[in-house]
């Protein structure tokens, strides 16, 4: 059906009346007591507070803004009990007569630091990885860590560590603000968690909303809105210190953190810094080298303007870990790791990540009258983020897992098996396996030119960003918000020589081209590249994004309405400072400038049936320009874009019901989201295109369509004063639900050529994640502080993530168009063959127990805390991901691998870590 | 707060700011800051057992396994730094003037990181074998009966670096001097460039992995061709991309042989080092051999050059396979202009013309080839079964020289009835005065479809004999018609006198600009006006042709057939008149050997088969083997008949003006002993006159 224009301008015209103040005239219902809840140091409203009168049935919770209203009370005295989770429980005696209107104004609850409840989500968002590679295990846990719902922390804490992901979402559909300017990178849209990892401390005053649900802060994602204030005067003033010991992606944590709180002379100061460190974490050879630095002050210039300053820096270098094939691990173990090899005795891990960006922001904070805040933000954030990697031109692949090293290469040959070379390379494998450093120096030294280099793959990013916000409160029942934000990025991308190993350096050229292509740069040809210098490839993203977002909220004692318009233009220009070989013509200097123009909106009701019933609708329709990553064929070597450059639409709607009463909170929801016109961009090198040609190709996959439905469940239940019981379930089915177009980009592949047709993977599933996990919990907590907790997980339905490669033509039709053979029939392969060698895998499911405890002191005004938990009690042995290579590209090669005992090419897998502990010990004062 | 209270309260402080400050400066992970390790050289404590030679001399019939502790040394002359060479490792026994090289097959890539050239190499045999693989020696791995490479995870078993690095200096070879004990020495060859079919060629090729033999030759002081040698080039080197280098100069390269034939690899590029500017052969060649010589050396059968010969053929293109008309040969004559004669040259390639062209004069360089006759003309090519064949692609252009001088052919010019007595074959010649005879016109070249090939028949107005057209079905303009005019051929003359044929080079050969004409039919009135058997000489019988029409008569394909003694089939073989022609009203003779002496005139024919003693029949029998003329019955003894002529002779009467091919007794007047008018030579006969 096609809108008529006239009832969109209605619309328009309606939601502008409500943010411009027409004033609906608000119906007075008898409300008897009613206040605002706030935390005590920051003042901001604080939502989901149980308000009841002890000894009735009488109760409710407070809204987002932290409002509450209690209606239909007897009179008399009473006593009005206030209860959140992390914080201390406040009673307060009140005293009415009937008809009477009490209001209570702004009511303070203070922190419970004596809970380390925290800490474990630390544990878990520190694990967060942003591998580049497909089906990477980015997580998104870091963005639930702080929610207060049941459902969303189990999902953090319990199902994390197996990497779940809410609904089955991407980090990216996550938004992270700082001070109300958004962190995600531009370059792939995630939050880079490392940017503030450490900082647990000063990053505790978050402002969360899940999904599509309204936030005051960004128009946000499919997964919601965390804001982190980092204004001073929040911070409680005193010393903290915490020691952690733990053997997940680190050893060791220092934590020191000191606060002056807002002094009377109107400024207020705050400090916090961090160490985390490992030689080797869990994985073999994963080294760790975090530290976090943070500063922030503000001064209270007057009653109504603030400023604050706040600096960041969070300088991380870790070593990482490989997936592997199944052969691999059952070789050496779920611990063993590819990328590292002893040096002289140490170990040296070729993959190091490091990330260093500081952040610079100044926020400005005007409070115009009691009804309107005004907020502004500038923020400039710098650095690199590098991820190394072993280059080699004409000499053997250092990578100990190469196929060519591992038994199952002896055994390829059906027809001559070659034992007794299985055996050597067994037993070489099992003995040596790692990188042979020594070999890599003789090398360099036997040839006297460095055909081994150590390298990163560096991005260099320059953000600047302007944030504005106004907020006003047009009466008690209607708010209306109206954000603008203009960022600025100039991303500067390239491969960058660490170590040449000795020797003299090597000549820049693309070893596995012929001609002109050899040359990574036309411009300075055979060039030789030394420490420090920028080789392969080189060039700058300029990006421009604006956007603008506008809500209205609708607030009453049974109902809260919002609509929320968002809009977007971005601007993509690629800048080549290398002319490649490859593309004389399409890689030097400026590309085409490529906009979108992107228009959301998003509408949200909840309805209470009474303070302990209640029903909530998010609607939403979301379009967001693709990434700089996804709008590019093939970045590194030209400008093209990716064919079929959409902006990526979002249908989503989600409905809950909610039950809150005095110890049983439950919470019910259903959803349904449609990804539409997505692009997705990845690597890989590829044997058997188009009948029997292999190269390295840029795979596009476009016009994706995405299906996401399913129901959460969340039970939390308070037995007695000290015995809580919790029960999750989430099932979920996430797939793909169209059959989109498959580009490959390489020298090979251009132009016609590139288009590979239609991948089917229609009715696929997701990889990446459990699409189905359910939990129970038992907790105890101990009146003289001490406490403990014990969860059970089940988690089903993770899949491996298919190759779409693999599911085009290309995989059974030959060079000349005509479908392969069967070798055993004889025959056209059918239908079945075909099913047989692409049938999805799906993993076993896991079953892990988490114990976790605590216990604090108070001894003269210091406090105490000791914190200890134990993850995957039962040391389960898992897959956590993993994806299908593509280099066995069509039926013929595939079928051979597969039919081989041990192949070549199976899927390559992440595990889970083991069991792992977790150990801290704070001190406040 | 008591003092004591805010010390202790101081000394937290203090601690947390110490934190503060010491996370901020120290480290103490330690990813990145690694101790180099030490690249020093330890000299392997072996002791050399034998030596190369030695080891080499252990081979025998299949693969000889070592049991015993040897251990040889050697210095590595190999590499695979470009890929070309691959999976194995030469080592010589010697940096300069090596007296033995041996190849070790392992089962590893990227050996030149490990082993690069002028390392000195200890090998530890014991457990490795020796044996012939593709014709050469090869130290590796037993498996059964063949040598594999030595696995990769046992190479620290066998192999031993020395210290030792030193510098390799080749050993300069001609290459006639190579020889088995050289395989696998680093050798350095001087005075040499590639052939000249390979230029613009790649080593191997861009688009493709198929490895590559490219030709190269050594040559004289003075360019002349010594010897060459095929250089092997892998199609996964990394330089298969690069063009050949088009100079002269010298190529180092470790030598291989592959089955008998031996072959070069080079390391990489800069192993060919070529600084001079390349040399034509084609400049230094010079004609020692003219048409007539040749011409002279073929007595009937196949002629062989031999190797040592120096026999150069000068000579100019005249034929063009543009058009596909001429295909897989190349026609030389042996001037410009009036050439004495012409070869055709048979070679296996599609596109000639891209290398010789119509007009370029070429050197022919004959060692090593061969001559026959085939269809009528000198024929030079490889020998096929018992003839000639085809020269294969990759040689032809090292005995075809072209000197790129290029000359505009004046075809001779000659009429139809000439043809057959000037030897013009293998020459470009122009007859005029030509069309299609009558019954061809409207047809194709060959035909309107297909490939087959076919020949037309050409005719001049008022001239008997005929020429034919021979064309290709798959030349380009085969299924277009014939022009319907009359005119001039070029074209080149080939077949035997009898049957000449002629073979143009593309349309504008053809020079019809005159209109059809509707020829007279021209009957030949050849006949035979006496018979002699002269009763004083058998020796002297003859036999009188006349010419009783208007038109001279090229009798090319004539016959004059005999039967003895009431024979049903021609005795003997029948005289050929090919090459005879008779003037109108004029005679001509054909008679044994004794004729001249006896009639003291020379006859135009003399042959021992005119031996008709009276009972015999004669027939004349035109090119297209239809009866002209006939005397006597074939298949009736004449002893006894009407027409018996024995010690006589037959006269056809005066007033006979035409040939019958019935014989009709009435037509002759017949003399014998029979009928008692004996007749002795000469006073009773008249030959050449009615």
């Amino acid at each position: 059906m096609k809108k008529k224009p006239t009832s969109v301008l209605y619309g328009l015209f309606c939601y502008f009346c409500i943010l411009f103040s027409c004033d609906f005239g608000y119906g007075q219902k008898r409300i008897v007591v009613k206040g605002t809840i706030v935390v005590s140091n920051s003042g901001k409203g604080l939502e989901g507070v149980l308000v009841q009168l002890k000894k009735t049935t009488s109760s409710t919770y407070t809204n987002r803004k932290g409002n509450f209203f209690l209606e239909d009370i007897s009179k008399g005295f009473a006593v009005l009990e206030l209860f959140l989770e992390g914080y201390i429980s406040k009673n307060i005696p009140i005293k009415f007569k009937e008809g009477e209107e009490l209001d209570l104004g702004k009511i303070e609850l203070f922190e419970d630091n004596t809970k380390e409840q925290l800490f474990t989500t630390i544990a878990i968002s520190d694990d967060e990885l942003s591998e580049d590679e497909i089906g990477g295990s980015d997580n998104i846990t870091g963005l639930l860590q702080a929610s207060k719902d049941v459902f969303l922390r189990t999902a953090a804490f319990n199902f994390g560590q197996a990497r779940f992901k809410v609904r089955g979402y991407d980090s990216r559909e996550g938004t992270v603000l700082l001070n109300g300017v958004e962190m995600n990178k531009i370059i792939d849209g995630r939050p880079q968690w490392s940017n503030w990892g450490g900082l647990n401390t000063v990053l505790r005053n978050q402002t969360v909303s899940r999904g599509i649900a309204v936030s005051d802060n960004s128009f946000g994602g499919l997964l919601g809105v965390t804001n982190f204030s980092t204004r001073a005067s929040e911070y409680r003033s005193g010393y903290s210190l915490s020691l952690a010991a733990t053997n997940g992606s680190y050893k060791n944590r220092v934590m020191v953190s000191y606060f002056t709180g807002l002094q009377k002379n109107g400024w207020a100061f705050a400090i916090s810094a961090s160490q985390r460190s490992a030689q080797s974490a869990t994985m073999e050879g994963t080294t760790y080298n975090a530290k976090a630095v943070f500063f922030a002050v503000e001064k209270e210039l007057n009653a109504k303007h603030s400023l604050n300053f706040t600096f960041i820096l969070t300088p991380n270098r870790r070593g990482k870990s490989s997936p592997n094939t199944q052969e691999v691990y059952d070789l050496r173990g779920t611990k063993y790791n590819a990328y590292w090899g002893f040096q002289e005795g140490e170990k040296r891990n070729s993959r190091l990540k490091e990330i260093v960006e500081p952040i610079f922001m100044l926020n400005h904070y005007w409070l115009k009258n009691e009804s309107t805040t005004v907020d502004f933000s500038i923020s400039y954030q710098f650095g690199h983020i590098g991820n190394s990697r072993l280059g080699y031109f004409n000499a053997s692949n250092p990578d100990p897992t190469y196929y060519k090293k591992l038994p199952s290469y002896n055994l390829r040959l059906p027809g001559n098996l070659d034992y007794a070379g299985a055996f050597l390379s067994l037993k070489e494998f099992k003995r040596n396996g790692q990188i042979d450093w020594r070999n890599i120096y003789q090398t360099n030294a036997t040839t006297q030119y460095a055909n081994y280099y150590l390298y990163e793959d560096r991005n260099e990013d320059n953000t600047l960003a302007l944030n504005t916000k106004i907020d006003k409160r047009i009466n008690p029942n209607l708010n209306a918000l109206l954000g603008i934000s203009y960022t600025k990025l100039k991303s500067l991308n390239y491969a960058k020589v660490l170590d040449v190993f000795g020797e003299n350096g090597f000549v820049d050229l693309d070893g596995f081209a012929l001609g002109a292509a050899r040359q990574n740069d036309l411009n300075n040809k055979n060039r030789t590249v030394l420490v420090g210098d920028a080789f392969s490839y080189k060039y700058e993203v300029l990006v421009s994004k604006l956007k603008l977002f506008s809500q209205v909220e609708y607030a009453s004692n049974k109902t809260e309405l919002t609509g929320t318009l968002g809009y977007e233009q971005t601007n993509y220009q690629r800048k080549g400072l290398f002319r490649n070989g490859a593309y004389a013509d399409s890689s030097f200097g400026l590309g085409t400038k490529k906009s979108f123009n992107d228009f959301s909106m998003k509408g949200s009701g909840l309805y209470k049936f009474s303070g302990r019933h209640l029903l909530a609708l998010n609607l939403g329709y979301l379009n967001k320009a693709p990434s700089i990553k996804n709008t590019f064929a093939n970045i590194r070597s030209n400008h093209n874009f990716s064919s079929n450059l959409k902006s990526e639409t979002k249908i989503t709607g989600d409905f809950s019901y909610r039950y809150r009463a005095p110890g049983i909170k439950a919470r019910f929801t259903g959803y349904y989201t449609q990804f539409s016109n997505a692009i997705e961009n990845y690597f890989v090198f590829a044997q058997g295109l188009r009948g029997d040609a292999s190269d390295f190709v840029g795979q596009t996959l476009t016009g994706i369509k995405k299906k996401h439905v399913g129901v959460e469940f969340g039970l939390e239940a308070q037995v007695s004063s000290s015995i809580k019981l919790t029960a999750v379930a989430a099932i979920g089915q996430f797939v793909y639900a169209n059959n989109p177009h498959l580009y490959l980009e390489s020298d090979q592949f251009k132009g016609v050529e590139s288009d590979f047709g239609i991948a089917y993977l229609k009715n696929y599933r997701l990889g990446g994640t459990p699409q189905n996990a359910y939990s129970v919990g038992f907790e105890y907590r101990d009146p003289a502080y001490w406490w403990y907790s014990i969860n059970a997980n089940l988690l089903t339905h993770n899949y491996l993530t298919i190759s779409p490669l693999l599911r085009t033509n290309n995989f059974f039709l030959d060079k000349d168009g005509v479908p392969f053979v069967n070798e055993n029939t004889q025959n056209q392969i059918s239908q079945e063959d075909v099913k047989g060698l692409l049938s999805q895998e799906r993993f076993d499911e896991n079953f892990l127990v988490n114990l976790v405890g605590g216990k604090s002191w108070k001894i003269k005004g210091t406090y105490l805390g000791l914190f200890a938990s134990i993850n995957n009690v039962l040391g389960a042995v898992y897959k956590t991901g993993g994806f299908e290579q593509s280099r066995k590209a069509n039926y013929k090669e595939l079928k051979e691998d597969k039919e081989l005992e041990l192949p070549l090419f199976g899927p390559k897998y992440w595990y889970g870590n083991g069991t792992s502990y977790y150990l801290i010990l704070s001190v406040y004062f | 707060m008591g003092i004591k209270k805010i010390k202790i309260k101081m000394k937290k402080k203090i601690v947390i700011w110490y934190c503060i400050i010491g996370i901020s400066i120290n480290s103490c992970v330690d990813d990145r800051n690694f101790s180099t390790p030490i690249v020093n050289c330890v000299e392997p404590e072996l002791e050399v057992t034998n030596t190369i030679a030695q080891i080499k001399e252990m081979a025998g019939f299949g693969v000889v396994e070592f049991t015993n502790d040897f251990i040889i040394s050697g210095y590595v002359v190999s590499s695979d730094v470009s890929g070309n060479i691959y999976k194995t490792i030469s080592i010589q026994d010697a940096p300069e003037n090596p007296t033995a090289a041996i190849r070790i097959a392992i089962d590893q890539t990227n050996t030149y990181t490990k082993y690069p050239v002028g390392r000195k190499l200890f090998v530890k045999l014991k457990g490795l074998s020796i044996g012939y693989n593709r014709g050469s020696l090869e130290i590796g791995k037993a498996i059964g009966t063949t040598i594999e490479r030595i696995p990769s995870l046992e190479l620290h078993k066998h192999f031993f670096r020395s210290c030792e690095d030193v510098q390799i200096t080749p050993k300069k070879v001609a290459i006639s001097e190579i020889n088995n004990n050289m395989t696998d020495m680093l050798i350095a060859l001087e005075n040499v460039q590639f052939a000249s079919k390979e230029l613009g060629a790649s080593y191997a090729n861009a688009n493709n992995t198929n490895s590559e033999d490219r030709v190269v030759v050594q040559l004289s002081e003075n360019c002349g061709f010594q010897s060459e040698i095929n250089l092997r080039n892998s199609g996964f080197s990394n330089f298969r991309n690069q063009q050949l280098p088009e100079g002269k100069g010298e190529i180092i390269g470790v030598l291989n042989k592959y089955y008998s034939e031996y072959q070069l690899l080079i390391r990489n590029t800069e192993d060919v080092v070529f600084t001079e500017e390349r040399c034509e052969e084609a400049s230094n060649l010079q004609a020692t051999v003219s048409f007539s010589e040749l011409k002279e050396m073929y007595k009937g059968k196949l002629v062989e050059f031999g190797i040592d010969t120096e026999y150069v053929f000068e000579g100019y293109v005249i034929s063009s396979d543009v058009e596909g008309n001429f295909s897989e040969k190349i026609v030389v004559q042996d001037a410009i202009e009036n050439p004495t004669g012409g070869l055709q040259v048979l070679v296996d390639e599609e596109l000639i013309y891209e290398k010789y062209e119509v007009g370029d004069k070429v050197l022919l360089k004959l060692n090593r080839l061969y001559m026959d006759e085939i269809e009528g003309v000198l024929t030079i090519g490889y020998p096929k079964k018992e003839t000639i064949g085809e020269i294969t692609k990759d040689d032809f252009q090292n005995f075809i020289i072209n000197t790129n001088a290029n000359f505009e052919i004046v075809p001779r010019e000659v009429s139809l009835v000439d043809l057959d007595k000037m030897n013009l074959q293998n020459t470009l010649v122009k007859i005029n005065g030509l069309q299609l005879i009558a019954n061809e016109v409207g047809k194709a070249f060959t035909y309107y479809s297909g490939t087959t090939s076919a020949v037309r028949q050409l005719e001049t107005c008022g001239v008997f004999s005929r020429i034919e057209i021979k064309t290709n079905g798959k030349a380009t303009f085969s299924n277009e018609k014939f022009p319907t005019g009359n005119g001039s051929i070029v074209g080149v003359l080939f077949g035997e006198n009898s049957k000449l044929q002629i073979q143009v080079r593309n349309l504008e050969d053809i020079f019809f600009t005159n209109p059809f004409e509707d020829c007279p039919v021209v009957e030949p009135k050849i006949m035979i006006t006496e018979i002699a058997d002269p009763e004083n000489s058998t020796t002297a019988r003859f036999i009188e042709l006349y010419n009783a029409g208007d038109e001279v008569m090229v009798l090319t394909g004539w016959k004059l057939n005999k039967y003895l003694n009431g024979a049903n089939s021609i005795s003997g073989i029948p005289i050929k008149l090919t090459g005879l022609r008779i003037e109108p009203k004029s005679f001509l003779t054909i008679a044994n050997v004794g004729f001249e002496s006896v009639f003291n005139k020379i006859p135009n024919v003399v042959t021992t088969y005119i031996t008709g003693n009276g009972d015999d029949v004669y027939e004349l029998v035109d090119a297209n083997g239809n009866v002209q003329d006939v005397y006597g019955k074939v298949g009736i003894d004449g002893t006894g008949a009407i027409w018996e002529y024995v010690d006589g002779k037959a006269i056809r009467k005066k007033n006979v003006t035409e040939p019958n091919a019935e014989f009709d007794i009435s037509e002759w007047e017949v003399f014998s002993k029979v009928k008692g008018s004996r007749q002795n030579a000469p006073q009773d006969f008249n030959p050449g006159v009615r």
